[in-house]
């Protein structure tokens, strides 16, 4: 079954948090600790399995310097 | 913030430790007035249970003060995602425990394994827990 955290296949919330990350050379664990989060918080973040509240979308989103359509991508289901 | 987290942590385990102690008082104020309190249907281990509750709410306390107060400690306070996980785990925990208590204490009542007293007070126990959800529903709903 699939959790209740996580994304539903109808509302698809993808991002470029691990692509980001990985161009400024930044460490999951250091990206949490400055987000003041877990970095298992961030893996889910990167995996999709988790969708962050808006307050931590704009730290992110302040964090490195986008906006958070930038960051974000809201997919509308087509069916 | 490393301050308030730490300070909170000690408001708690102050709040657990005065509870625990004033159940440990009421077993030895049990014990000593054993001879007065007919009423009790077991009055001569009445204050073990007491001393229990007290000792429990006593290792609680020292649990709470003993919580570290480093970063990971204060980001687990925070962190959003585990703040959602133990709500979704605890609403589903709630769900199940109201639900197989109330079964229980039925079957258990009128199988004749509890008496009117104990089925009475655990029953009062989870319509007030019931009526405490309602009412944080109500107060959520005008907040939010």
């Amino acid at each position: 079954m699939e959790s209740e955290l996580s994304v539903r296949k109808e509302d698809i919330v993808k991002n470029r948090l691990e692509e980001l990350r990985k161009e400024r050379g930044i460490k999951q664990e250091e990206l949490a600790a400055t987000m003041e989060v877990s970095r298992q918080t961030i893996g889910s973040l990167e995996n999709g399995r988790y969708n962050p509240s808006i307050i931590l979308a704009f730290k992110l989103a302040h964090y490195f310097n986008l906006s958070i359509e930038e960051i974000f991508i809201y997919q509308e289901d087509e069916q | 913030m490393k301050n308030q987290v730490q300070n909170k942590f000690k408001i708690i385990a102050l709040v657990w430790a005065m509870l625990g102690v004033l159940f440990i008082i009421g077993g030895i104020a049990m014990c000593v007035l054993r001879d007065t309190m007919t009423q009790l249907p077991r009055v001569d281990i009445a204050h073990i249970g007491f001393w229990v509750v007290g000792a429990i709410f006593l290792i609680v306390a020292i649990t709470v003060y003993c919580m570290r107060n480093d970063k990971n400690t204060v980001i687990e306070e925070k962190d959003e995602r585990l703040k959602a996980i133990a709500n979704k785990a605890g609403n589903r925990a709630y769900m199940v425990q109201t639900v197989l208590l109330s079964v229980v204490l039925f079957l258990l009542c009128f199988m004749g394994y509890m008496n009117a007293v104990a089925m009475i007070t655990l029953m009062s126990v989870i319509i007030i827990s019931v009526l405490f959800y309602i009412l944080s529903v109500a107060i959520y709903n005008r907040k939010m």
